[in-house]
């Protein structure tokens, strides 16, 4: 289809325009600029600086060159000072810079070697090692440097300290409490450390600074006026992530007035409320617990705040707050709770949302009735709600706390609502059909339908040898009690199917209807029980079968079975209403009871051109897993009909951490 | 209301004024001359381009004006052309060439876009050998140069 081998008798004139090079380059990735790089002179020029342009020392080659930088002998002589000679040669190229290996810190803070740079962002270090690197903590680790007892003690709470690299470091620095760190890997911390700071301070185009805990490891900062200092120094900065240094944070917007976006690992600022207002910081996010007077503080001094993410609220503040908010109303755009509960899960609803009549998003591990009525009441602009993780699966046996209907609630009375995302919230069928959804423009919706009077195998068959195919015929005044009550149960099911379809098939702009959830149970005997803990993805269920062998442990691992009560998509049961639904990209039914058959994705495959994802038919990729041949049966059909839908687990991409 | 363009090669174009001014070059003029019949030339386009140019321009006459993105992790840009403007595409590498140069004059960003789009499809996956071979480029590398440039920058391959 593409024309690429049609010999041209010229190189054409286009590719040797500077600006339409740098316009192709800016659609290609790494890989393929580094091929761009080898072609010729003048490419060479016009594509170095795009290969250089974004720096990521977690992508690519890097890794394995650094890995093995310091060894005796590093391959190709990569070895530091080639690291930094490099640094040095290209490093003026770099706009964006993301670092994990404390050697890519040390070269790119070197001698001036970036000074361009729009993005500077540190992430873990703590995770990242040389091989010689790691040999030297495992002889640490079993030779501990100056023996045991009191002076290692001592010297665990002091570290040491190493020269300073500038006049400007003077009393900025203190050592880090170190454990298993010799006395030169302590030195070159102090130094790494440093070289951040010297990069910061070198590049005042920066717009974007995140640093990470781990450089509070290196060395502490013992000058807040330092840390100001320097911020005040780069007068383009929109955003900060701050994991180093507990700040006071009306006297940080004073020093940083255009900030944009700022997330903190810690924020004190319930002890020093703003007094002024600060206009262009849009989002906010920090953890812990805020106090509801606070919370009216920032949205007070902060007129252009547009979403806001914490903990949740303090809870048993009983002081009237209600009057407290003076810039009403109040521009709010997203409210987001990062903890299990909001807090003051009764009064917070009544005290917050009434002043924040533009909230577009509400995002929650659960939604409370509560929140869901004040949601309903005072935020008729809302578009989202969004679901956080909060450890529970579907399926669990001690089924999680939510409120069941309350995103019912939502669909029955917000008109703008265009994403539910809430996995673990349950729609009641009979719910669903008493009250009719209101939100036309309804883009994607993810959530349990439950409660339907489904016929257990037991009771299909008794229904099959009394009725066989046609209850119309039976003489229901002939009917013994019991057959009786089969049918009301077999009626009542046909018809919350049929309106729940109905209901379904009149929100014609769903890309994202699931209505299921991935579980998968891990149980390893010796170690860990995670039944019913985690929903795991495959690469978390990788790690922890690389480190936990079931082999050895007597463990096994198995999927959920089907939810009961849920609902069945088959085409007896009327799944062809959903014919409208012709834009659906995504349609999931994991750990639905639906009962698809051939027939049935016969017709998704024709009826839902753009669909793209199908969940629930997915390979089980975790061992110990009876295959499900009917399952495979069914994905290879759906792979004939639409080779281009993917089969993929709706779980998101985290879970426990293992190591 | 409509515009008349001329080619290089003296050919007349009738077209809407909405499409024309889908080129940022011509709207500009017109604003510039105000109300006026006068046709507009073109001299750096030839008719077999100025074609192409106003199929696409009648194509996407209605298309909201593109906010230009501001990324720049090339990770987060999408590469993908859509269906009708794929096959818009499927001409030879001559024409590619020429509808890009005349995109890039006329501004018209979303087909520069498209185009440039094609050409990076084009680029991806080949060796630079493939891609000197299909842009016919000469290597005016020395061999020492040759394994200098791997060596320095070869932490971006994808292996």
């Amino acid at each position: 289809m593409m024309t690429a081998d049609t010999q041209l008798t010229d190189t054409p004139e286009a590719l040797l325009l500077p600006e339409l090079l740098t316009h192709i380059a800016s659609h290609l990735d790494a890989p393929d600029i580094f091929q761009c790089v080898q072609v010729c002179h003048s490419w060479n020029r016009l594509f170095i600086p795009y290969l250089w342009r974004t720096l990521d020392d977690q992508r690519f080659q890097w890794p394995s060159i650094l890995h093995l930088h310091d060894s005796e002998a590093p391959p190709g002589g990569k070895d530091k000072d080639w690291i930094v000679a490099l640094f040095a040669k290209y490093g003026h190229h770099i706009r964006h810079l993301h670092i994990r290996w404390k050697v890519v810190l040390n070269a790119a803070g070197s001698e001036n070697n970036c000074t361009q740079l729009q993005s500077l962002c540190i992430y873990d270090m703590t995770d990242v090692r040389t091989s010689v690197e790691a040999a030297e903590d495992a002889r640490l680790w079993t030779h501990p440097p100056q023996g045991s007892g009191r002076a290692a003690i001592d010297r665990a709470r002091k570290g040491a300290a190493g020269p300073l690299l500038s006049p400007v470091f003077e009393g900025v620095f203190q050592p880090a409490p170190v454990r298993l760190r010799s006395l030169p890997q302590q030195e070159q911390d102090w130094i790494t450390h440093q070289r951040f700071w010297l990069l910061a301070r070198q590049n005042p185009g920066l717009r974007v600074l995140r640093s990470h805990w781990s450089l509070f490891q290196l060395s502490r900062i013992k000058s807040m006026e330092f840390f100001y200092e320097t911020l005040a120094m780069l007068p383009n900065l929109r955003e900060i992530d701050n994991q180093i240094l507990c700040v006071d944070f009306g006297h940080l917007l004073t020093r940083v007035p255009n900030l944009q976006h700022y997330t903190a690992a810690f924020l004190y600022m319930d002890k020093i409320p703003l007094t002024k207002s600060f206009q262009t910081l849009q989002t906010l996010r920090m953890p812990g617990r805020l106090p509801i007077r606070v919370f009216f503080n920032l949205l007070n001094h902060l007129p252009g705040l547009e979403h806001i993410y914490f903990g949740c609220f303090e809870r048993g503040e009983d002081s009237d707050v209600s009057g407290s908010l003076s810039n009403t109303p109040c521009p709010l755009k997203g409210l987001h709770f990062l903890d299990r509960n909001t807090g003051d899960e009764e009064q917070m609803p009544m005290q917050v949302l009434p002043w924040l009549p533009n909230l577009t998003e509400y995002s929650a591990t659960r939604l409370t009735t509560t929140a869901a009525m004040a949601l309903a009441r005072f935020c008729p602009k809302l578009e989202g709600f969004e679901q956080g993780f909060n450890g529970d699966t579907t399926h669990s046996e001690a089924r999680m706390d939510t409120d069941d209907n309350t995103i019912g609630l939502l669909l029955g009375t917000c008109p703008n609502l265009k994403k539910i995302d809430a996995p673990h919230h349950r729609i009641d069928a009979d719910y669903m059909n008493r009250c009719k959804w209101v939100c036309q423009g309804l883009e994607s919706l993810s959530c349990q339908l439950t409660g339907f009077a489904r016929l257990d195998s037991a009771e299909q068959e008794l229904y099959q040898d009394i009725f066989g195919s046609d209850p119309d015929l039976i003489d229901i005044a002939e009917m013994h009690e019991e057959h009786q009550s089969l049918l009301d149960k077999a009626l009542l099911c046909k018809l919350q199917h049929t309106q729940v379809y109905k209901q379904l098939a009149l929100m014609t702009r769903l890309r994202v209807l699931d209505l299921g959830y991935e579980f998968r149970n891990v149980y390893l005997r010796t170690r860990i029980n995670f039944r019913n803990q985690y929903p795991l993805t495959n690469a978390v269920a990788a790690n922890l079968l690389a480190h936990h062998p079931l082999e050895q442990t007597d463990g096994y691992i198995d999927y959920g079975g089907p939810h009961p009560g849920t609902m069945r998509l088959t085409l007896s049961s009327g799944l062809a209403r959903l014919a409208t639904l012709v834009n659906l990209e995504v349609f999931g039914f994991e750990g639905v009871d639906h009962r698809i058959a051939e027939a049935e994705l016969e017709w998704m495959a024709s009826a839902w051109p753009k669909l793209k994802v199908m969940r629930g038919l997915q390979e089980d990729t975790l061992p110990r897993i009876r295959p499900d041949r009917r399952k495979a049966g069914l994905r290879a059909l759906m792979c004939q009909l639409r080779p281009e839908v993917k089969h993929e687990g709706g779980a998101p991409e985290y879970g426990p951490d293992l190591d | 209301m409509t515009v008349i363009l001329v080619s290089s090669d003296n050919q007349d174009f009738k077209v809407d004024k909405e499409v024309a001014e889908r080129s940022i070059l011509i709207k500009n003029m017109l604003e510039d001359v105000g109300e006026s019949d006068s046709p507009i030339p073109l001299p750096n386009v030839t008719s077999a381009v100025l074609t192409k140019v106003i199929e696409y321009c009648e194509h996407h006459r209605n298309d909201p004006v593109q906010v230009p993105e501001e990324t720049d992790d090339p990770r987060k840009r999408s590469n993908d052309i859509e269906e009708w403007d794929m096959k818009f595409m499927q001409v030879d590498q001559e024409m590619l060439f020429e509808i890009i140069l005349a995109a890039n004059y006329l501004d018209i960003k979303p087909l520069l876009d498209v185009g440039c789009k094609t050409v990076a499809n084009i680029i991806k996956g080949k060796t630079p050998e493939e891609i000197r071979k299909a842009f016919n480029i000469v290597n005016d590398f020395t061999p020492e140069e040759e394994a200098q440039i791997k060596k320095e920058n070869e932490w971006a391959e994808d292996r």
